[in-house]
């Protein structure tokens, strides 16, 4: 307590000019943190009509989308998914690959048929995927353990969404695609600026969005201290406003 | 008014009176005191934010999106490894790929997909090669590049951005100290004049960009500064010391500003003491022009009488350059999709060939479908579309007429690939270029056969030829060639290489001027919506047509009647301070004339017009420019009313800034 009395003297005795300097630095450190704090989820595209159940998933059936990799990078993708009985065991396989360079895993996934309802869409998250590393991505499901009685629907529709299509056990289907939400993962710094762009695929401190966030403090900060200095300084040339206002 | 007007005209002309001038103006006491004055407290604020914007700039624009940026970079970072500057066959091929790596990734426009090293792939192509610059900015901008060698590319970027920051910074220093001189009397005018200097945003834009031209602005100041030195010093051995280093610093500089020597030489001719009358720098001044319009009307100058060649003239060309400048060789299996080459013609073969219809020739063997020739870049791209042809197995030289309309410093053949309808019959197709007026025959062929790369070629271009003839006042400048051979670095034969076509240039003159004004004012990016464009120029081309009312209704108040009256000094006019704005004048003129020389916008513009930063070739001369632009709104009123004046460009110019930064993080972040 008496530590921060002590400061508190030292802060008030110091000149203007250091107590604002400091008050930046201690708003840009905050900044800094605030700016990286992780939101909720922020849906960037979609294919959300659900007319037909597009595909099964049993056995050897395996059902891929191609879909564009948002700008914001992706982490997470919905898919509507239904069945009339479901499974307590086994898990659905889900694989994201870049659809030119098959060998190239992306991620891979198993989520346990357990977690799958019914009355939710099927909330798959995975780590981030930028734009510059896979510009498309394929993402598939397999679920080997399952017999065609125990299959389950993959809700899609007709091609509405242009920049990606339905693939089924290979073959492609321009004219189809599953229904989907694609994610991006939303900073608060990102509300206000569009810090994950500028941090993107950049490295070491330059890929810190509370970076960016505590710059552009800075320059506020910055152009208000040669506010203050401008308005001083038109204050020191009073004597011409007084000629001025004798006219 | 008008008194109060006069009065405030000589008081802010004061005297500066050679030698004792600084000494009884600016005393250690007298600065002591101006240093702790409420001025320099907001001078300080102001080079804050120059400070603190120039570095959201550099990390604000993605890396490698400046002009030819990736190029500059290259430059400086094979100084760094090589240890000496490189000759234009010098590459890195790990930090080519590097480069091109992290370009395509950060500035997809630029490379469409992130090139991968084979081995034996060709070269990504990363822009024009800055190497044919002087080496000064590079050597420089190499040292912070030791520094973070260890570092990821885009942290070299940077930091060779940063270094650019850093010559920002001391031009915006010696800006306090030209305003100072400048505008003794007029502090409002001097923050009004850095304020403006410090938020036009393309220029800061380009002053934290990896490139010369952060230099080129700094070395603009220093020589105008120098110019003024000299004026003060009279005529000495300073000054003679001054001078060369003047004269020296644009040709280690960049070659687009080599004409700004001739400022500190103006100033050096005119502290001859018999030539202090303004009437006498006039009179040199004209001579100047008058001899340099002479020499280039020259038709065969010295060389006539050296060489007795009359109109007609055989040059070889250069030999074959495997890496492709005259010749290409294309096969049937060639991975690079590219069919074509470019074909750069010097500046000293525009001159000889201006405003003429040009055959550009190709020797083709096994191909037929359509090719393009295009050209130039530099000014926009004319594109002739040449019809579909079929060529055998036999050697066939083919011919396409080309009107040259503009500058022309590069034609490019490019034949569509393979996909789009190119068929190459055998396995190698090889493709030569030559030029010559069209009215020249095909030239002769010095060889028949040549083996190269395993293919048997035949009728190659190795030491060929071509004639020309030409006008008598169209002619070349064998005298300025010459004198150009002398030169390091290339520099009279640039500038003149766009004067073949001068006739040409005068009827877009005005459609350059304006495109110039643009360029030089507005933000060098596209985004900006047509609205905000016409907004913000209406905005300061008022502030500029202002300016010159100002300046106009001073010379009738003040010059005319002197010359009309034939009075060589009226007793509160100052001489010196009037020659150092008449140098700031000749700089600003200058820059502009070479810049509107090289300029030959025609209508309709492209659309990336604003995009298109040709306003940076008159950036060395951006702080005398937004001088003389504040120095004639000062003029315009009284100076009881200067406070309000500089607070509202302060208000105009920084709420331009404001827009242009938001605008830019809309356009790189959010629009794409």
């Amino acid at each position: 307590m008496s530590l921060v009395k002590t400061v508190l003297a030292w802060f008030r005795r110091v000149g203007f000019s250091l107590q604002y300097w400091l008050v930046v630095a201690i708003v840009a450190a905050c900044v800094w943190v605030l700016a990286g704090v992780e939101l909720s989820l922020n849906v960037t595209d979609s294919q959300e009509q659900r007319i037909r159940a597009s595909a099964y998933l049993y056995g050897e059936q395996k059902v891929s989308q191609i879909v564009r990799v948002p700008r914001d990078g992706l982490v997470g993708i919905d898919l509507w998914l239904l069945s009339h009985k479901l499974p307590a065991r086994g898990e659905l396989l889900v694989s994201i690959t870049m659809p030119d360079q098959d060998d190239e895993e992306l991620n891979l996934l198993a989520i346990p048929f357990a977690e799958i309802s019914n009355q939710q869409p099927l909330h798959i998250r995975f780590s981030e995927i930028l734009p510059t590393t896979a510009p498309v991505v394929q993402i598939t499901l397999e679920a080997p353990s399952l017999t065609r009685a125990q299959a389950f629907s993959v809700f899609g529709a007709d091609n509405s969404y242009s920049y990606g299509m339905m693939v089924i056990n290979d073959q492609p289907r321009p004219q189809e695609d599953l229904s989907f939400r694609l994610y991006s993962q939303q900073l608060l710094g990102d509300q206000f600026l569009p810090v994950s762009r500028f941090a993107s695929e950049r490295p070491g401190i330059f890929g810190q969005p509370g970076f960016y966030a505590s710059m552009f403090w800075l320059c506020f900060a910055t152009y208000l201290w040669a506010l203050i200095a401008f308005l001083r300084w038109i204050v020191s040339q009073r004597h011409r406003f007084a000629k001025s206002a004798n006219l | 008014m008008d008194k109060e007007r006069t009065n405030f005209f000589a008081r802010s002309l004061k005297v500066l009176d050679g030698q004792t001038a600084l000494k009884s103006q600016v005393s250690i006491e007298s600065i002591k005191v101006w240093l702790q004055s409420v001025e320099v407290r907001l001078i300080s604020a102001l080079l804050l934010v120059a400070l603190v914007r120039g570095l959201v700039y550099i990390v604000m624009v993605p890396p490698w999106e400046h002009y030819d940026e990736p190029t500059h970079f290259e430059y400086a970072a094979l100084i760094n490894l090589l240890g000496h500057r490189p000759s234009p066959e010098e590459v890195d091929r790990d930090l080519r790929f590097a480069i091109a790596r992290s370009a395509a990734i950060h500035t997809p426009w630029r490379l469409k997909e992130i090139p991968v090293d084979t081995g034996d792939n060709p070269l990504p192509d990363i822009g024009i090669t800055q190497v044919a610059h002087p080496p000064l900015y590079y050597m420089l901008a190499s040292i912070p590049l030791r520094f973070t060698a260890a570092f990821p590319l885009e942290v070299q970027l940077y930091s060779m951005r940063a270094f650019s920051l850093l010559l920002y910074l001391i031009a915006l220093a010696l800006t306090v100290v030209l305003s100072v001189i400048l505008l003794p009397d007029a502090a409002a005018l001097r923050i009004a004049a850095l304020s403006v200097v410090v938020a036009v945003p393309p220029f800061t834009r380009l002053m934290t960009a990896a490139s010369n031209d952060s230099l080129v602005v700094l070395v603009g100041v220093l020589l105008l500064l120098i110019a003024i030195l000299i004026v003060q010093q009279g005529w000495n051995w300073k000054s003679l010391l001054l001078l060369l280093i003047g004269f020296a610093l644009p040709f280690v500089t960049k070659r687009t500003i080599f004409v700004l020597s001739l400022v500190p030489l103006l100033a050096f001719v005119l502290v001859v003491p018999k030539l202090w009358r303004r009437r006498i720098f006039y009179s040199a001044l004209g001579c100047m022009l008058l001899g340099l319009l002479v020499l280039y009307m020259m038709p065969h100058g010295a060389s006539y009488w050296l060489n007795k060649v009359s109109g007609r003239l055989i040059r070889t060309t250069t030999e074959i350059v495997h890496t492709g400048k005259r010749a290409v060789i294309l096969s049937a299996d060639n991975p690079d999709d590219k069919f074509g080459f470019a074909q750069t013609l010097s500046p000293l073969d525009v001159v000889r060939l201006p405003r003429e219809e040009l055959t550009v020739g190709i020797w083709v063997r096994s191909l037929s479908g359509e090719a393009t020739v295009t050209g130039p870049r530099v000014t926009g791209t004319e594109k002739i579309d040449i019809p579909s042809f079929e060529v055998g197995e036999e050697w066939q030289f083919i011919w396409y007429r080309v009107r040259m309309k503009r500058q022309l410093d590069i034609v490019e053949i490019r034949f569509p690939a393979p996909s789009e309808g190119t068929i190459i019959y055998d396995d190698a197709v090889a493709v030569f270029g030559d030029y010559r007026k069209a009215t020249a025959p095909p030239v002769p062929l010095d060889k028949e056969t040549l083996e190269w790369d395993g293919a048997i070629l035949r009728n190659y271009f190795a030491n060929a030829s071509f004639e020309e003839q030409v006008p008598i006042l169209t002619a070349p400048k064998p005298l300025l060639s010459r004198i150009e051979k002398i030169l390091p670095f290339g520099t009279i034969d640039l500038l003149m290489s766009s004067m073949g076509d001068r006739d040409f240039i005068i009827s877009v003159y005005p459609l350059s001027a304006a495109f110039l004004f643009k360029s030089f004012w507005l933000i060098l990016d596209s985004g900006m919506s047509p609205e905000s464009v016409n907004f913000w120029m209406t905005i300061i081309m008022s502030l500029a047509l202002a300016s010159l009312l100002g300046w106009a209704w001073m010379s009738i108040r003040h010059v005319m009647p002197r010359i009309l009256t034939r009075i060589v000094e009226p007793s509160s006019f100052s001489e010196h301070q009037t020659m150092l704005w008449d140098l700031v004048w000749c700089a600003v003129c200058m820059a502009w004339g070479v810049a509107m020389i090289r300029t030959h916008m025609q209508p309709p513009w492209p659309a990336y017009e604003y995009t298109f930063p040709i306003g940076r070739y008159v950036y060395a001369t951006l702080i005398p420019t937004v001088f003389l632009m504040i120095m004639g709104l000062g003029l315009l009123v009284p100076k009881r009313w200067h406070v309000w004046l500089c607070v509202g460009l302060v208000v105009c110019f920084f709420s331009y800034d404001l827009y242009a930064i938001a605008n830019k993080v809309w356009y790189h972040y959010v629009l794409s």
